[in-house]
């Protein structure tokens, strides 16, 4: 375990007088920035959502893209902090039951944020324009279900529409791997992957909702 | 309400149903009810024992808990046209063959068709018989019946329905 901490503290004492001195050739933009990214993730599957399935509910849809907004502040060039915040997760599932002699449309759905705070370790090459990143942080994420009974086979509201919702907030760890490009002014782009934590969603069977998973971020980054 | 002006109107629903939700009736069809309207059980109606809400994936759509040691539920069908309602599909959980379906063609009380529930964590269980059983059409009616000391929970209780000229199985329905 020492040696596990050892080595680590070592990497990241590398990491960071290689970052430092390659940020000293490169541009030298000011210390904040702005980042914002749009996040593909693949749909959603678990244990939650199959028990959607066995209660008669089907997939109807979730959002395409999620996105993400950073502020971002350089410690000194090789470190950097951010505060970030996102949306996180949502999907929709329908059902249609048959209530008295009507037919009756049923609609679950969730949506899911996040909030907190990241520590950036960049290395720079090609005289401080390309920069490769690891990044690791903590934070809230918090959301809400919505089920709603009682819509017309159309989908829309009536008089005998119930809406129930409910909200959770869980923990959320956070880490990531990423390349930016970057202008002599600070300005640029970057890809990044990243892999979320946050068990958010639990059903009163217990079964729970990962919200997090692994995600793909193309952003762009301005730095007054 | 009468449950054979009920079961008129359930049979009324379907058709609508399968009308409205492009449903083919050259399938056999399953369609959702709610189990709980109000303070009773949608549809059925307790002939013995307690039955209460029981825990699903959300409070809102609560299953049926089958309370006293022995409870009785029934409800009856009459055939309209060519459709049937050969019988039910259910997600049970905590039933360890002390729980039952059975089938009473012509509603006269004699049961023809008896079979054991047996599922447990909500997995899905379909009990049907074959549709010639209810051939010429006569009332038809359904009954869950528990006896034993556990408290097994049902939950999206289905019927099974179709034209009875041209009916099929579909297990996974």
């Amino acid at each position: 375990m020492s040696h596990g901490l050892t080595r680590l503290a070592v990497l990241v004492a590398a990491w960071l007088a290689a970052g430092s001195a390659r940020a000293e050739d490169g541009p030298s933009p000011g210390p904040w920035a702005v980042e914002g990214a749009v996040a593909l993730r693949a749909a959603t599957h678990g244990e939650y959502a199959d028990r959607l399935r066995d209660f008669g509910f089907s997939w109807v849809g979730q959002p395409p893209v999620q996105y993400d907004l950073s502020v971002v502040r350089a410690i000194v060039p090789a470190v950097h902090l951010l505060v970030d915040f996102g949306s996180l997760d949502g999907a929709t599932y329908s059902r249609d039951i048959l209530r008295e002699r009507r037919t009756e449309h049923e609609v679950f759905s969730w949506t899911a944020h996040a909030a907190g705070a990241h520590l950036r370790l960049l290395t720079r090459f090609q005289e401080g324009r390309l920069g490769l990143y690891l990044q690791g942080g903590v934070g809230a994420a918090f959301g809400r279900t919505i089920y709603t009974q009682g819509l017309g086979d159309d989908g829309r509201a009536t008089a005998d529409t119930r809406r129930y919702a409910e909200r959770s907030w869980a923990r959320q760890w956070v880490w990531a791997n990423g390349v930016q490009w970057t202008s002599r002014h600070g300005n640029g782009a970057y890809l990044e992957v990243r892999a979320i934590t946050a068990v958010l969603f639990t059903n009163r069977l217990y079964d729970r909702h990962q919200s997090g998973g692994v995600r793909l971020l193309l952003g762009a980054r301005w730095a007054p | 309400m009468n449950p054979l002006v009920e079961s008129r109107w359930a049979a009324f629903g379907l058709l609508v149903f399968m009308a409205t939700a492009g449903c083919h009736y050259d399938d056999t069809i399953t369609y959702a009810e709610p189990v709980w309207c109000g303070e009773q059980p949608c549809f059925w109606t307790v002939d013995e024992g307690t039955v209460g809400r029981g825990p699903t994936w959300h409070a809102q759509d609560p299953a049926l808990e089958l309370v006293s040691e022995r409870v009785r539920l029934s409800r009856v069908f009459i055939p309209e046209g060519d459709i049937r309602c050969t019988g039910i599909s259910l997600l049970g959980d905590g039933a360890h063959e002390d729980v039952f379906f059975d089938i009473d063609v012509g509603d006269d009380g004699t049961v023809e068709h008896s079979l054991v529930v047996v599922a447990d964590r909500f997995e899905r269980v379909v009990l049907e018989v074959d549709a010639e059983a209810f051939r010429p059409p006569r009332p038809v009616r359904f009954i869950l019946r528990k006896e034993g000391p556990f408290r097994p929970l049902l939950a999206d209780i289905r019927l099974r329905c179709g034209p009875l000229a041209e009916f099929r199985s579909d297990p996974q329905m």
